[in-house]
């Protein structure tokens, strides 16, 4: 087991590089994009917080955070377990699983660049050595997933904070463009949490094989926002 | 599941080995500048033909057919195409394929593609319409050299919209694994289960529309063909031309180009905006038409 859960009964796990690394000050760029919600307020299909929380909870629950919260989750137990080529698998799918170009932009340009922050402030063996086991780029939630597995760190802590941070990034980009009141941003962040509590625990039980979702016009968004004319967000 | 012995159960007590089961196996070999049949294999209610109505240039076109009419629950499938090196082979459908309400066993469909050196494969059936209530589980995996053309068309009908019926229950599980030169370049999942007609109902799923198609070209110079295609679909053109998008009634499409991949999404209301908006992204791809049955 982990040394989180080697911590005395009753303690509570030392969290806080959890909170660090999926801070939004962390420097890993997650501001700069909007996982194609650009396009959807560009759209009107989010125009209020009654669409915005809707548009988050179903990405929660069958879009890109989903899938990711299910690689997260295997990236972690392949590290935790010290499957070398299970760790490949999962971070080839990972890297290849996004439906448009900006997609795989957004995933792998976060994923790089957290793991290069991480390795330096907060190395770990696991870490040094990942050059080893694959030599592609690694989508940013393998690379939390990775991370938090090499510290010791819990698995369900990691996919909700994750998950919490990804919608909290989709909210914040979503009130500077519909935009919405600092009011409407706060219960927009609160029903996401409730959202997260229910799906990260189904999100890390889900088999490699079965990854996927439902989130066609997510998509298809993100594929739209390639050419959306005036932008402020990389995706 | 086979505790109870009452008729109405009867279905669901149909021994496995009394399933339905397919399997084809077709390669193409390329001969004197054009593409003939290699091996062919068809066990259980899996068929293949070669119409002459098909062969215009180098390809070689198959259409394969269900002798069983459609896919029941615990019915399996499974395809296997092989174009050799220079070979051009185009698969397509009889009909639509049809996946029937399910007595709580899963239909299993397996796609198996590979692409030599210099060939081409589209892989093009016509739609599948997913009865409600339908379990299904299909995989699609292909290897592409890396100066091979892998075309992909595959529609989907969730639910027999002419009749007003949508997929409101069961399963839908499908899987893409696409390799080229081993590397897996291209995954994706599509995963519907539970409470299916609310999940399809919200905004960032299919906004309460049934029909969708995904279309994957991969070749050396798919990139290219990417603002070819967004002016076909009524998406405008690159990001400096300010012609505003002007997309029919009852489709929504989105497409992009990366890493020698081009891939198109379509959601549409039902099946005629679906093939419409297909047929104009074919053409605007320029590797070829749509199969001839297609016209029937």
């Amino acid at each position: 087991m982990s040394k989180a859960a080697a911590a005395p009964a009753g303690a509570s796990p030392d969290l806080l590089a959890l909170f660090v690394w999926l801070s939004p000050a962390y420097p890993v760029g997650a501001f700069a994009y909007s996982h194609g919600l650009e396009w959807a307020v560009e759209t009107r299909e989010i125009s209020d917080l009654a669409s915005l929380t809707g548009w988050v909870e179903a990405l929660l629950r069958h879009g890109g955070p989903f899938a990711d919260a299910v690689l997260l989750a295997h990236a972690f137990e392949a590290v935790r377990a010290a499957d070398d080529g299970g760790l490949r698998d999962v971070l080839e799918l990972a890297a290849a699983f996004a439906p448009s170009r900006e997609r795989q932009m957004e995933t792998l340009n976060q994923g790089d660049a957290f793991l290069a922050a991480t390795r330096a402030a907060w190395p770990a063996p696991a870490l040094e050595r990942l050059g080893e086991v694959w030599d592609g780029r690694v989508a940013y939630p393998a690379a939390v997933g990775i991370a938090a597995a090499a510290h010791g760190l819990p698995l369900p802590a990691t996919a909700s904070l994750y998950l919490n941070a990804v919608a909290a990034n989709l909210v914040s980009a979503a009130v500077r463009l519909v935009p919405l009141g600092q009011s409407d941003g706060n219960k927009a962040l609160a029903a996401a949490t409730r959202t997260v509590r229910k799906v990260a625990p189904q999100a890390i039980g889900v088999p490699l094989d079965q990854l996927g979702g439902a989130a066609l016009k997510s998509d298809i968004a993100s594929m739209r926002h390639e050419t959306q004319y005036t932008r402020l967000f990389r995706s | 599941m086979f505790a109870t012995a009452l008729p109405s159960d009867a279905a669901a007590t149909i021994p496995l080995e009394r399933r339905g089961r397919g399997r084809l196996v077709v390669e193409a070999r390329a001969l004197d500048g054009r593409t003939v049949r290699g091996r062919i294999e068809e066990e259980g209610f899996a068929r293949v033909r070669f119409p002459r109505s098909g062969r215009r240039g180098r390809a070689l076109e198959a259409v394969m057919i269900n002798t069983g009419g459609g896919l029941a629950g615990g019915d399996a499938s499974q395809s296997c195409l092989h174009a050799g090196r220079d070979a051009h082979l185009v698969v397509t459908t009889q009909a639509a394929e049809k996946i029937y309400r399910s007595d709580g066993a899963t239909s299993r469909i397996a796609v198996e593609l590979t692409v030599e050196g210099g060939a081409g494969l589209h892989w093009m059936p016509q739609a599948t319409i997913v009865f409600d209530g339908a379990r299904v589980e299909r995989s699609i995996g292909a290897e592409v050299a890396p100066d091979a053309r892998l075309l992909l068309v595959e529609p989907v009908i969730l639910g027999r919209t002419a009749r007003g019926e949508r997929l409101s229950y069961g399963r839908l599980h499908d899987r893409w694994r696409i390799r080229r030169g081993g590397r897996l370049i291209y995954a994706d999942g599509l995963q519907l289960d539970g409470d299916i007609a609310a999940t399809l109902d919200r905004r960032a799923t299919a906004g309460g529309w049934a029909a969708f198609a995904t279309l994957l070209l991969v070749a050396p110079d798919a990139e290219s063909r990417l603002d070819d295609v967004r002016v076909a679909l009524g998406l405008g053109g690159a990001a400096e031309d300010v012609e505003p998008a002007e997309l029919p009634d009852g489709l929504d499409a989105g497409a992009s180009a990366w890493d020698g991949m081009l891939s198109v999404r379509l959601l549409a209301r039902d099946g005629a905006p679906l093939e419409s908006a297909i047929r104009r992204a074919i053409a605007a791809l320029g590797v070829g038409e749509v199969p001839r049955i297609w016209h029937s």
